[in-house]
């Protein structure tokens, strides 16, 4: 069975979700500002979305790796498609990373590694179903974590201070780059990573519209969560390590309608067991591609043992993690998923491969 | 074949390493509820003294089917009190096991009660342990008490079983008289981080009522920072949360020649409207609309007319332009921006701001305010006139 | 992680039967009838061999000449009147008339078979295993000297059960007809519900030993030719002794055995099954067993009843809603319940919160092992409640509601909020029938999940939970399908169902002929309006 647009879509839009649930670095620039940078990065990554989407018309239904070796040769191919290869495991390192950190703020004493095994665990399942089916729920999980985001600003309509808001476009423009580069690198363009679904599409050429319901869908929740968080935290913004988690914290809606937090941590979870199957599932693809084997098992098996094992290394504390997911990240993320894209599409249009194709 | 026995023993594996977890295991009868927190100085410099009080959770009921009476908890029986001093609040919270059979578990915590000494000392190392252990609420309330306030927690208990959950509960129903501020450790939070904002806590004390000791609330402590600098009675604290728009019911009393009316606010809405003055100052325009009913009177003059009413919206718009005066004139005196005015520059001219943020307490005191108060009627309730033989 | 054990386990299994399996087939050599009737008589008496139930009624044909005859049945499977007014009085008393009118040669079998026998249903057989399969069925076998051709005569009638009310899908609106053991009187139960020339009845036989007659019910293009195939594929591999039930068929059909879910349907009732052929499902209806599967299955019809139909959509949707919440309950009530007083004690609210806790204070047990030993009561109450004969276990689920709940309570075993988290638990289960056997063994995962990691546990049980369902496929439909993936149109009829007259199509590939029916609009309360719209 192929994946249909609305699938892919939605699960894209996950993946900006579990992002957006997480939402820390794009404050300590912008704080009330935010915002801005939000609507700015959307606009900006829609322009990606557009290369993406030109590279899948030049090559219908040929994923990442295949267009590499196609544009530059064999060899250069692979070296390119290796690089990618490895920053989607990185991205895998950084987000289970990220869940077990907050998994560790709720379970303070249980170690890193059970929680991360337990999770890699269930996500290698997944990953062993194949693309289908974690498409199938994407959109499902994401439809109940759209309701559950909504009703918890609704029970925090009384918390809310529209006036926080203000004063609007007070930072210097630079603070607005850097903001708007932080989120079009990490949450938004990160939807690249289904470049590697591309052969399981209904439409072979279908990835824009795949990209560009994801990029709406998850930079409106992101959007969403933004605001909310700045309109309820106000100042408090800067000094929380978990902001919208902070916030659903607050709820207390006639002493009983309290500690729903609950369903936060629920569908973060859910949200990051989605984002973390694409990207593993990204990575075995990849990997299985490149040297040109169909024993996933194994793949998945050794994909997995590395990341619990980097993962547990990678950072020895979480301020670290934060330093650099806030500066050194959007770098290292937008050569990936900026400029290599950017440079594909060049010597592809140099090389006339785009004539050929058509 | 060979595989799936591989895979088998990685599930067995992980299910075992799961199952020797339970890292994070803790049964409920394990653990000591910690119910209210309060926070005094120590005796030496630099200590903190930290009483808490703890549920005492007594088996159930059940166990005993023959006792038919249920004994209500008595105070002392549903609950202890426990203190100890030292450095940090953590440390203190460690030690206290020396002395508790039971973890002691804080995010049921329902409020934290500062002694003056301390608040006038400064709250932010007493607040730090609150905000950061990951369990604890940032919506719990945090108040000042007048006097020591390990007091407050031994205080006798009206409704419920425990002294600081009747606490919580007096605060909680503070809406009805919108003369103490309902302030919660996020507020302070955000206040503190606003720079200008000063916050404003309840100021409780402990009162001897006909031999228990009770308590009482005496209106609200004003902080700069963090640091308590001095205290407003309920009037001037209503004051405040006219300006805050904060007020959601309460009562004054309105006098007329030979009667009087208790003026109910029904109602209320307030907006404070900023501009810059041509000479450098700021000006702030305080506009409160209320809505007011009569909620009991004395005398026989009819109130509810034509006549009467209107004189009663006078003298009660009257009343709140006092009320917010004797704030403003306090809030000025003590120098602490209570009413966020800072806050509200910056939002609406954050290049002013710059400017006179350095001595924004002078600006503040210098500031000219106007208050305008507009009320409105309501009904009378279910009787129209006062209980007596109109006048033929 | 349990599909790896139950998948071990199969392969064992299944390379046993495998050896067996081999070793039967050699028997197999299709017999055909000689001419000579006593030599016919002694192989079907060899095979038999002296069967007390077996009867064989020789005797003479007068027709030109005298003819030996043999009527072979099984007693009790036919019908005393039919073998006697139609089959042996025409043979002996008719036949001698008959020799007058058509003289002398003609074929001996078809003579009788056109001119004598008064039986509906009559076939001719030459085939030994053919003869046995007949009779064994309930039909009378004749044979006759000289013909190397034996009669199938149709005299079926042994005792069975009347129609009477389904006992496990009780309905308070609807029919109460309810399928019974046997199996025409079941495609009749179902023929009566459909009256359209597409229903078609495919009999196959499997099981070598039973012989069970196994019938596949679908209308000809409304059901795909694919799903038809594939069940026919299916049925026909299976390779057993004996189907005594139509769970054996169930096992061996379907697509994911060693998943807890199952994947394919059951049910009892005649306009259940009628339901679910319209929509472009099939049935199988097995002889010997009131339940007739349904093929294929989707998760949202274990939430389905057949009143939902029946009922005004208002509150056929608030049925359904409570269902789906109940099936929650039952699975994750126990394991949040432990999750949450051992792990996360800041969700309860506090004054809950002090309640349980002096519940709690003073039971010996930690709140796992204490919801096990509920648990394991209740599973055990049911368990007995259900073997023991009915009065008595009426009375045991009274002792037991007593006794275990009460007074292991007051005397502080269990605290009382895990007697009320199990109750409630037990009492969801219920609801949602068909779920039950899943759901009882999810809720031990996930309660062991919750006890080992809190909610995180929980939450990576639903997450595989999802996965595994999500991967499941009932005969190639997603099993989750219409929830994930998730569709719009079919959505209609799977948590909550639109009004009637606006599921207009069937569902989307399930069948050929998609549309069920044109808009239908209901009516609009016009009539009590005039012609301009007015209110009169």
């Amino acid at each position: 069975m192929k994946i249909s647009v609305k699938q892919a879509g939605y699960t894209a839009a996950a993946f900006i979700f579990t992002s957006a649930l997480l939402t820390k670095g794009v404050y300590m620039y912008l704080r009330q500002d935010s915002w801005v940078a939000v609507i700015l990065s959307f606009l900006v990554s829609l322009i990606f979305v557009y290369i993406y989407a030109t590279l899948n018309k030049w090559f219908p239904s040929k994923s990442l790796i295949e267009i590499n070796e196609a544009v530059f040769g064999k060899i250069i191919g692979k070296i390119i498609s290796a690089g990618y290869l490895f920053y989607f495991f990185t991205l895998i390192i950084l987000n289970a990373r990220d869940i077990s950190g907050f998994v560790g703020y709720i379970l303070p004493t249980t170690p890193y590694v059970v929680i991360m095994v337990a999770f890699i665990y269930t996500c290698s399942w997944a990953v062993r179903k194949g693309a289908w089916n974690i498409a199938s729920y994407g959109p499902l999980i994401v439809f109940v974590s759209l309701f559950v985001i909504m009703l918890n600003g609704l029970f925090l309509i009384n918390d809310i201070e529209l006036n926080r808001l203000a004063p609007a476009f007070t930072f210097p423009p630079i603070k607005y780059i850097a903001g708007t580069h932080l989120l079009t690198a990490l949450p938004l363009c990160e939807i690249f990573v289904f470049f590697m679904f591309v052969p399981y599409l209904q439409k072979a050429d279908g990835l824009g519209k795949v990209l560009f319901r994801g990029l709406t869908v998850g930079a409106a929740a992101l959007l969403f969560i933004v605001i909310r968080d700045i309109v309820i935290l106000g100042d408090t913004l800067l000094i929380l390590s978990q902001p919208t988690y902070s916030v659903i914290r607050l709820i207390d809606v006639g002493d009983i309608l309290t500690r729903v937090e609950i369903l936060y941590a629920g569908i973060l979870i859910s949200l990051m067991f989605i984002k973390i199957s694409v990207l593993y599932y990204a990575t075995i693809t990849a990997a299985a591609r490149l040297v040109k084997t169909s024993s996933h098992d194994y793949l998945i098996r050794i994909t997995g043992a590395l990341a619990v094992i980097f993962g547990l290394s990678v950072f020895s504390a979480e301020y670290e993690h934060m330093d650099w997911t806030n500066r050194a990240a959007p770098i290292y993320s937008s050569f990936f998923i900026m400029l290599l894209p950017l440079l594909t599409l060049g010597t592809a249009a140099i090389r006339g491969l785009n004539r050929k194709n058509k | 074949m060979k595989h799936r026995i591989y895979r088998f023993l990685f599930a067995a594996l992980i299910l075992a390493l799961l199952l020797a977890g339970c890292y994070d295991r803790r049964e409920l009868n394990t653990l000591g509820f910690v119910m209210g927190v309060a926070i005094d100085k120590g005796e030496n410099k630099d200590e903190i003294e930290l009483s808490l009080q703890m549920a005492k959770v007594t088996g159930s009921d059940q166990s005993e089917p023959g006792s038919g009476s249920k004994e209500s908890g008595t105070g002392g029986d549903s609950y202890i009190n426990v203190s100890a001093s030292g450095e940090s609040i953590n440390q203190i919270v460690r030690d206290m096991e020396y002395k508790v059979s039971r973890r002691i578990y804080v995010p049921h915590n329902q409020v934290v009660v500062f002694g003056e000494d301390m608040a006038r000392q400064g709250i932010r190392d007493g607040m730090d342990f609150f905000a950061r252990a990951p369990e604890a609420r940032a919506t719990v309330y945090v108040l000042v008490a007048k006097g020591k306030a390990a007091d407050i927690l031994e205080a006798d208990t009206v409704f419920e079983k425990m002294p600081s959950s009747d606490l919580k509960k007096i605060i909680d129903e503070q809406d009805i008289t919108s003369t103490v501020p309902q302030t919660t450790l996020y507020d302070i939070m955000n206040d503190i981080l606003s720079r200008s904002k000063a916050p404003i806590l309840p100021y409780i004390e402990i009162i001897d009522d006909k031999g228990s000791k009770r308590i009482n609330c005496l209106g609200s402590a004003v902080f700069k920072n963090d640091k308590m600098i001095g205290h407003m009675d309920l009037q001037q604290t209503r004051g405040t949360l006219y300006v805050l728009d904060k007020v959601q019911t309460g009562t004054m009393t309105v006098k007329f020649k030979d009667a009087a009316a208790a003026a109910e606010i029904r109602q209320s809405k307030s907006k404070v409207k900023l501009s810059l003055k041509k000479d450098g100052g700021v000006k702030a325009e305080i506009q409160v609309r209320q809505t007011v009913g009569i909620g009991d009177q004395k005398g026989t003059l009819n109130i509810a007319n034509a006549e009467n009413i209107p004189v009663l919206l006078k003298e009660s718009e009257k009343t709140v332009k006092e009320e917010i005066m004797a704030a403003i004139d306090k809030a000025k005196e003590l120098g602490a921006d209570v009413f966020g005015f800072g806050k509200s520059i910056y939002r609406k001219y954050p290049r002013k701001w710059k400017e006179i943020e350095e001595n924004w307490e002078e600006v503040f005191r210098e500031m000219e305010t106007v208050v305008k108060v507009k009320s409105k009627a309501d009904g009378s309730g279910r009787i129209m006139r006062p209980i007596a033989p109109a006048v033929q | 992680m349990f599909s790896f054990l139950m998948k071990k386990a199969g392969i064992f299994l299944a390379k046993k039967q495998g050896a067996e399996g081999s070793k039967e087939k050699k028997e197999d050599k299709p017999k055909r009838l000689s001419k000579k009737l006593p030599e016919n008589l002694s192989v079907i008496r060899e095979i038999m061999k002296g069967s007390s139930d077996i009867i064989i009624r020789e005797f003479y044909l007068n027709l030109d000449r005298i003819v030996e005859g043999a009527l072979i049945m099984v007693d009790g499977l036919t019908d005393d009147r039919i073998i006697n007014d139609n089959i042996i009085y025409p043979l002996m008393h008719d036949a001698r008339q008959h020799l007058k009118k058509t003289g002398g040669d003609m074929d001996i079998i078809s003579h009788i078979r056109n001119s004598l026998l008064s039986a509906s249903q009559v076939k001719e057989e030459t085939d030994i295993d053919e003869i046995l399969n007949g009779f064994l069925n309930g039909d009378v076998a004749l044979l006759v000297n000289g013909a190397a051709k034996a009669l199938i005569i149709s005299s079926k009638g042994w005792e069975k059960r009347a129609v009477n009310e389904p006992p496990s899908e009780a309905v308070v609106r609807g029919p109460r007809e309810c399928f019974i053991e046997n199996l025409r009187t079941n495609t009749a139960l179902i023929r009566r519900k459909i009256r359209n020339p597409g229903l078609t009845f495919e009999s196959l036989t499997v099981g070598k030993k039973t012989g069970t007659n196994v019938c596949i019910a679908y209308i000809k293009g409304v059901a795909r030719q694919e799903l038809i195939d594939t069940i026919k594929k299916r049925l026909t591999s299976i390779d057993t002794d004996a189907v005594l039930e139509s769970g054996y068929i169930e096992q061996y059909i379907e697509d994911f055995p060693e998943s807890i879910f199952a994947t394919v349907g059951f049910t009892e009732k005649p306009d259940v099954a009628a339901a679910k052929i319209l929509e472009g499902r099939a049935a199988i209806i097995v002889d010997g067993t009131p339940f007739v599967l349904t093929v294929p299955l989707l998760f949202v019809e274990s939430f389905q009843s057949a009143e939902d139909y029946y009922f005004r959509p208002y509150f056929a949707n608030m049925l359904r809603i409570t269902r789906v919440i109940s099936y929650a309950i039952t699975i994750l009530a126990p394991a949040l319940y432990v999750a949450i007083t051992t792990f996360h004690q800041e969700l309860l609210p506090t004054s809950l919160l002090l309640t349980t806790a002096s519940a709690r204070e003073g039971i010996p047990f930690p709140a796992f092992l204490e919801c096990l030993i509920m648990l394991m009561t209740f599973e055990i109450l049911r368990e007995a409640g259900v073997r023991l004969p009915r009065p008595v276990g009426q009375a045991l689920s009274i002792v037991g509601a007593l006794v275990v709940g009460e007074s292991a309570v007051s005397a502080g075993i269990i605290g009382a909020p895990m007697v009320i988290v199990v109750a409630i638990t037990a009492l969801s289960s219920f609801v949602t029938p068909n779920e039950a056997d899943s759901a009882a063994v999810l809720r031990l995962i996930l309660l062991i999940l919750g006890a080992v990691l809190g909610g995180f546990g929980i939450a990576i049980g639903l997450l595989g939970t999802l996965v595994h369902l999500s991967s499941l496929r009932s005969f190639g439909y997603p099993f989750l399908y219409p929830i994930a993936p998730f569709d719009v149109e079919d959505s209609k009829d799977a948590i909550l169902r639109a009004p009637l007259w606006l599921m207009i199509k069937r569902p989307k590939e399930m069948s050929t002929d998609i549309k069920r029916q044109t808009i239908n609009v209901p009516p609009t309360g016009k009539d009590i309006k005039d012609n301009k719209g007015e209110l009169i």
